[in-house]
């Protein structure tokens, strides 16, 4: 009878025991959980400045084609008026951290002062170290010619 | 009866229980809070999202932020301050005013030779202007006023716009007016000065929720916002007639604008922004004349070039000047008319 | 059946029983995990196959009018197929010139690769009838996981109304 009665009793311990152990697993795997998703979304909140970044600066008025209010036609003597300025000025504008480039879909010539208008990439604050970058495809118009070309503009950040 | 082992049950299973629930109760708290968070800091990157989307298509658009007044602790341009985290809204030139429901808008400053985009953020307002003349530099001001002011026929948060008020006949007060029929009604308001014999007051009372500008040539005591107009669009902003030395200069309707909707801090973040923009779209065209000054067949076009490129230098050298000195900006204003000048000389002899 | 094995018995359902509930909950909390996993972030598609439709539309053919930019090739071959533009009918510029483009603009992705399906039709394609014109893999069309963008041509007659669509490849 005494041992029945001690059987009984193990048996709620028991139970008790192994709901408990689940009960840790829960919290456990949700708090793991929720460490992840912090993490996810401090990249999640990157990608948002890059895209926000990325949309700025295809349809800022400081590099498309006048009366183009879609953006997205970068005009060609624009990109290389920026490209010559120093990047300081241009973090004024745009804040800071930041890199792009601008490439004509089959031109390797980098362009400055000198190799304008027969060029095709324009680069904008590049450094060196690890970025994290998104490109959409643009148009370029070519100001000389009248030329609208396929290209892609690459915009990320540092860090 | 009741045996040992039934008590110890009941005992064992009230104690158990009790401890399992308080212990899910309080995990929950914390997991509901952390959700709560997670869906604030999502309803702020959202809010970030829709301006950089109205930014690059130009289309305004409604954005709902639930609980508003909790949620957001200050916008201090240009980051909104939340309960939770801090969102920058660089390098968008955003004024921002808090509210449940806001329409999103896109507007310009057009120079013709550059644009200047910023983005209006405001819940439903309407915006009074009470002129105190009937001058036609009085109306050409709310006119410039009202037009840098945004559109709402499209979206559902809506701008409103009023006038009055007239001392000949009762208080006369024409408000709810949408910004299309607000620009209609000042173009026609000879007839009505004629038809009425219209005489502008200072208004008796004003609906408190209402943005309030009292337009005039001469100062006036008022408890509500004053625009002491001067010449060419521009003039002294008076936020607080009670304390003339607090005036603000403005050269563009942005300058009245963000005053009025956020005071002195707005005021300085878009001029800071709007000049530093300036500077550099200034550096950037003369860049991009010089590609092109001495190109082959440009003769005729050289003169053209040189005197705009002076223009534009001087420009360049204002922006980086104080912004509340208004002899300064009362030049940058001049300058800025006369690139819009020679940029049009420019287009018309097919030289841009 | 004795006392003995009553108990056993009893016992041996108690422990079957703390098994099944263990079970129930793994179950619930992996229900639970599964439900709250989000979808996939595809904002920065979209914005990409946008911008690839509207650069397709306006990117110049390096022939003369009216088939001077790929849209207008499109307009073109809509109202008078087989034209002249220069040395080369608009229906084989459109033909040369749409597939090379987006492929060699997808093909500077150098991460995630992109498989296209583009429609150019009229509006009222499906009453009226007119010219279709498509390129790239028309399985896309039933695919559960693309991007579409569309664009519409205004012109005389008949808009044409343009679908692009893009999908892993």
């Amino acid at each position: 009878m005494k041992s029945k009665g001690q059987a009984h009793i193990m048996e709620y311990f028991i139970l008790s025991f192994f709901v408990m152990v689940v009960i840790v697993l829960l919290i456990i795997f949700i708090t793991t959980y929720q460490i992840g998703s912090s993490r996810s979304e401090q990249s999640d909140a990157q990608f948002q400045k890059t895209m926000f970044m990325l949309k700025t600066f295809s349809s800022s008025p400081l590099l498309n084609k006048l009366a183009y209010k879609e953006g997205s036609m970068l005009e060609d003597s624009k990109l290389t008026a920026l490209s010559s300025i120093p990047c300081s000025e241009a973090e004024g504008a745009f804040g800071q951290g930041w890199f792009a480039e601008v490439k004509v879909i089959g031109n390797t010539v980098e362009c400055t002062r000198d190799t304008y208008p027969n060029c095709g990439i324009w680069s904008f604050c590049r450094k060196s170290g690890n970025f994290k970058a998104y490109d959409v495809p643009v148009n370029i118009y070519r100001k000389t010619t009248g030329r609208v070309d396929a290209g892609m503009l690459t915009v990320g950040y540092y860090g | 009866m009741i045996s040992v082992l039934e008590i110890f049950k009941i005992i064992f299973g009230i104690v158990f229980s009790v401890f399992v629930i308080v212990l899910i109760f309080r995990f929950s708290s914390n997991y509901m809070e952390m959700g709560d968070s997670n869906a604030q800091a999502n309803i702020m990157l959202g809010f970030r999202k829709t301006v950089g989307d109205v930014f690059a298509s130009g289309i305004p658009a409604d954005y709902a932020i639930k609980d508003s007044k909790n949620l957001i602790i200050k916008y201090m341009p240009p980051q909104i301050h939340t309960s939770i985290a801090a969102v920058s809204m660089e390098p968008v030139t955003t004024i921002f005013v808090p509210g449940d429901r806001i329409g999103v808008h896109r507007m310009e400053y057009d120079l013709g030779w550059w644009k200047y985009y910023y983005i209006l953020a405001l819940p439903e307002t309407t915006f009074f202007f009470n002129p105190l003349n009937n001058s036609e530099e009085t109306w050409s001001e709310i006119y410039r006023v009202v037009k840098a002011l945004p559109s709402s026929e499209n979206i559902e948060t809506k701008m409103y716009f009023g006038l009055g008020c007239n001392a000949t006949s009762d208080q006369w007060v024409v408000n709810n007016l949408k910004k299309e029929e607000m620009l209609r009604f000042e173009k026609t308001m000879s007839v009505y000065l004629e038809k009425d014999n219209f005489m502008p007051t200072l208004c008796g009372s004003f609906n408190k929720e209402w943005k309030t500008i009292v337009v005039s040539p001469k100062f006036v005591e008022t408890e509500h916002p004053l625009m002491f107009t001067l010449v060419n669009g521009t003039g002294m902003l008076y936020l607080n007639t009670s304390q003339p030395e607090k005036a603000h200069f403005y050269k563009t309707p942005m300058d009245v604008i963000s005053a009025i909707l956020g005071g002195k801090e707005f005021y300085n973040y878009e001029n800071r922004d709007f000049l530093a923009q300036l500077s550099l779209a200034s550096s950037l065209k003369m860049e991009e004349i010089g590609l092109f000054m001495h190109r082959p067949g440009g003769a005729d076009c050289l003169p053209l070039f040189e005197e705009f490129r002076t223009t534009l230098e001087s420009l360049k050298g204002l922006a980086s000047q104080d912004y509340n000195d208004p002899m300064k900006m009362g030049e940058l204003a001049i300058k800025m008319e006369e690139s819009r000048q020679r940029f049009l000389d420019l287009q018309v002899r097919g030289c841009e | 059946m004795d006392r003995h094995g009553v108990n056993r018995v009893s016992g041996q359902t108690s422990m079957i029983m703390i098994v099944f509930v263990v079970l129930i909950m793994i179950a619930l909390g992996v229900f639970f995990l599964v439900s709250s996993v989000k979808p996939t972030i595809s904002e920065y598609e979209n914005l990409y196959v946008h911008n690839l439709l509207l650069t397709v539309l306006r990117t110049d053919t390096g022939y003369r009018s009216p088939c001077t930019t790929i849209s207008e090739t499109m307009s073109s071959v809509a109202l008078t197929p087989g034209r002249n533009c220069g040395g080369k009918s608009n229906t084989e510029i459109l033909d040369e010139t749409v597939p090379i483009l987006i492929q060699t603009i997808l093909g500077d992705k150098y991460l995630t690769k992109y498989d296209y399906y583009i429609k150019v039709e009229p509006e009222n394609y499906e009453v009226a009838g007119g010219i279709s014109k498509s390129y790239g893999n028309q399985k896309l069309e039933t695919r559960q996981n693309k991007w579409v963008a569309n664009e519409k041509i205004l012109q005389y007659q008949s808009n044409l109304r343009i679908m692009l669509i893009l999908a892993d490849a």
